[in-house]
This record gives C-alpha cells, structure tokens and sequence, in this order.
C-alpha cells in the first residue's frame, strides 16, 4: 500500500494532536496542515496501522515510544551546503559585515539545526575566514535524538555525493575538496572533523513553546517555518526577533518568507532570493 | 462546457520529455487565461536558476516559483521549486515540504496532485505528460476519485511513455490526449 493511499480525516488529526498536547509536552496544533498530515500517513504505513486511534493506543500502552512519534512527525532531512549560493553569500558578505560592525566574538543560533549539517556548514564557513574562534554558536532543535547524530558527526557514505557537490558548487570550486573535512569511519560512513565543532552548545528548543533566552548576531531558521502555520510562523517571528541583536540578520530558507507577517515591518528583506534579512534598528 | 468556469486549478505533472510539451502548452494560452497553472516537473536540484526563464521566454502568463504560502492566484503559472515537495492547503495556498523523496523524486507528482485533488476537489484538472518514471499515476487516481478532470498525453505521442503508461496501468483517464488537444482543451 502507497502511504498516500491512507486516508485520514482533519477531525482525527485534530484529536490526536489535542491528545498529544496534553499528555506529552508537544503542541503541534499549529503545524500545516498539508505535510502534517502527510507525516502522520507515514507514521500510520511504517508501523501497519490503519488508524490515528490505533496508533494512539500504541502510545499510550508504550508500544510506540512518544519520542519516536515527535521524530517521525518532524521532517529532519538537511544536507551540508544546502543552497550553496546562500552559503557563498554568509562567507562574501553577510559574515564578514557582522564582524566589521562588531568588536569580540560574534553570536551564531541554528534554531533548526536537524542532525548538524547546517552546524558543520557554517563552521568550516568560519574556519575558512579564520575566525571560527571568534564565533559562539549554539544549535537547537525539538528533537533530542537528531542532535546526537549531530554530536557524533558521523554520516553514511550515501550523503557524500549530494555534500561534495554542494561544497563544490558554494567554494566554485576554488578550494581543496570537501574530503579535507572529513575521514572513513567505516565501510559504510565518514566521520566529520569534531574539532570544527568542539566549541558548539547544542540543547533542545521548542520553538512552539519557547522564549528568548539570548541575543544574537545571526540566527539561522531554515526549513522549519514551512511546517507552521500562519499563526506559528507569526509567534515564531516575534521570538527570532527579540532574540536578534540591532542589525541582527535573520536566515530562512531559500522559498520562505516572512513578509505577511506583521513582525516582518522590524526586518529589511536584506536578499530576497536567498531570505536574508536584517532587524531594524530600535528607535 | 468548456474548461473555463467548471475548474479552479490545471494541475501538471511531467518528466523526461515534458519540457516541449510543457512549452508549447505555456506559449499557446489564450492571452486571458484565467485558470492557475500549477506544474510539477522532475528536474535535476542542481539547476536551481534558468528554469523559469526558459519556461517563460514566450509564455502568454507570468512564471512563478512560489514561496511557501504563497496563495495561488489565476493568470499564473507556477513551477515547483528544485528540491522541494508542492503541496497545496485548504485555502488555496502552496504549501512547501523538503520530507523524503517519493518515488526518488522531490518534487513528487504523486504528492502534488494528491494534496492539490484534496484542496479542490472537483474544481481540478490533473494532466501527466511525457516521463520516465511511474510517479504520478496515483497522484491523478486521486484526482480522479475526487471528481476532478483527469487527463493524459497520448502515449503515442509521449517521447518517454513509462508515466502516463503507469496511469493507464491503473485506471482510464477522462481524456487522452495529444499536445494540440491538451492546449485546445484547455483553452475551451
Ligand atoms: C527540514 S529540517 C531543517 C534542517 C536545517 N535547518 C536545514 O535547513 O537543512 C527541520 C528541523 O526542524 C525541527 N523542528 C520541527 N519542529 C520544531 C520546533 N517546534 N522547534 C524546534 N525545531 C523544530 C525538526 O526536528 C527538524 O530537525
């Protein structure tokens, strides 16, 4: 059976998630609809059950672990240098400017950061400017489980073709290839450099329910909003806002945006074909 | 009655062998063509850029890439972005998704006509042209089962007959139809 065979009704999905609010800590009410939906189809075919009420009992009696719904419910797929034109631009431009505007050590949030690539991304970023000491970075995500993956920095062999080309296409070539970067763990995975890393905080945060707990001179919030609704993308917004420091630069990925929201009048769209944009100052 | 007025939404899906097809359509519009045009094309990640142009160099209607909750609105057209799933919400908006490739692709024809189908119901006209691969005849049985119009290139025409094949192999289409007949009908 095809996953988009399943069919499961809009008042089903909103009672499994009302019944996931209140017993687990995670309120995914205000997720699209559309992939939600799609995630929850695929929980239902990977573990054979017809039904959100079945699978619900399943959770309930511990068969399937909550955790596990969170991690199949949320989409982690990344890649290293994904939008590698983005990256070119943070290493040309966008870090470069912080750096001239700013003494000491600059501020970097991934606040969506999946199983790390974004974080070794932007680190060899630094490196490559040399100021990878200067930076202090801290990763985030709702999922425990991908920021391990994260921390451990090992990768199967199959993502090397899609992160070498990518790496290629952001360094145009110019640069020594991505293999400096990393080496064989196994007949069946690469073990990227931990040093680049080292320095990295990674907790978790529910951008749902949390608050600014800092400031920042660049916050990284790619492909998560295009799982929120208007709604949450709208919190989400004011959050990254009051997390951004004056001339703080924002970046999403490459087909979102965050100009219907009314937070976006405190932003300039910096670059509209790569989402970068810069909080206003505060009059 | 012709296609104007009855739809809401032309829905496109192709692969290897669609891009003439997917031209000619684009180019023959008539100059008021009222009904969004959404297309799902395969195409490889790596050309992010120049797409669109060539798509548009003589399109009768504006070329889009849409961002995520974009809402669809007549006289566009709008082309999957590399890389991501297009899906459609409720209120007519588009909805991205980066989840797992579906039958090795991202975009998925599948996906697109399935969530599209599901947001306009009958108001929809799905239509898979010329490709390699077997994604999208499920996408255009839901669009079937659903009401909408469903419609093929004649397999004798395709250059790579395997995906509408893969719809015939599933159910009869509506219409099954050369590139002139496709661009005649939906001109109606
Ligand atoms: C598609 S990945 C994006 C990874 C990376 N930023 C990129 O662009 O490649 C989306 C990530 O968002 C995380 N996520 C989903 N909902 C979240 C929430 N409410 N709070 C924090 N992270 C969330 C998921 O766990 C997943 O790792």
């Amino acid at each position: 059976m095809n996953t988009i065979d399943i069919e499961i009704d809009i008042r089903d999905i909103k009672s499994f998630v009302q019944f996931f609010k209140e017993k687990y800590a995670y309120d995914f009410s205000d997720y699209a609809l559309s992939s939600f939906k799609r995630r929850l189809q695929r929980l239902l075919h990977i573990n054979q059950l017809k039904e959100l009420a079945e699978l619900q009992k399943k959770i309930i009696s511990n068969e399937i672990h909550f955790e596990k719904v969170v991690e199949e419910i949320t989409v982690n797929t990344t890649e290293m240098f994904r939008d590698p034109g983005f990256w070119k631009k943070l290493k040309d431009t966008v870090v470069p400017n912080i750096l001239k505007e700013k003494q000491g050590r600059i501020k970097i949030w991934h606040a969506a950061c999946s199983s790390g690539e974004e974080v070794y991304s932007m680190a060899i970023v630094l490196k490559e400017l040399g100021v990878l000491e200067k930076a202090e970075i801290i990763a985030t995500d709702i999922n425990e489980e991908v920021m391990q993956r994260a921390k451990r920095g090992i990768y199967s062999k199959q993502t090397l073709q899609v992160n070498t080309a990518n790496y290629k296409s952001y360094s145009n070539d110019a640069l020594p290839d991505f293999n400096q970067y990393y080496h064989e763990n196994d007949e069946y995975t690469i073990q990227l450099e931990r040093s680049l890393i080292s320095g990295v905080k990674f907790q978790r945060f529910d951008l749902v329910k949390g608050s600014a707990f800092d400031s920042f001179d660049l916050i990284l919030l790619r492909n998560v909003m295009i799982y929120f609704n208007f709604e949450l993308q709208e919190k989400v917004t004011e959050l990254v806002y009051s997390s951004l420091n004056n001339n703080g630069i924002l970046a999403l990925g490459t087909k979102e945006t965050i100009s219907w929201t009314k937070a976006s009048e405190n932003f300039t769209l910096k670059d509209p074909e790569d989402k970068i944009y810069r909080k206003n100052i505060r009059n | 009655m012709g296609i104007n007025g009855k739809y809401k939404v032309i829905v496109i899906g192709g692969s290897a062998g669609s891009f003439p097809v997917i031209v000619s359509i684009l180019n023959q519009l008539n100059s008021n063509f009222q009904i969004p045009i959404v297309m799902c094309l395969h195409r490889l990640k790596q050309f992010r850029h120049g797409f669109v142009e060539a798509l548009s160099l003589q399109s009768n209607i504006k070329i889009i890439e849409p961002d995520d909750k974009t809402s669809i609105k007549p006289g566009c057209a709008y082309l999957a972005p590399a890389n991501y799933h297009l899906l459609a919400e409720l209120g007519y908006t588009f909805a991205l998704s980066t989840d797992e490739m579906h039958k090795f692709s991202r975009p998925s024809i599948d996906l697109t006509f399935e969530t599209f189908s599901y947001a306009y119901r009958e108001k929809m006209v799905g239509i898979i042209l010329s490709g390699a691969n077997n994604d999208g005849a499920t996408g255009l049985l839901k669009c079937k089962k659903r009401g909408g119009l469903t419609i093929i290139q004649n397999p004798k025409e395709a250059s790579v007959k395997t995906m509408v094949e893969g719809c015939l192999n599933l159910f009869q289409p509506d219409m099954v139809l050369n590139t002139n007949e496709i661009i005649r009908t939906i001109n109606s």
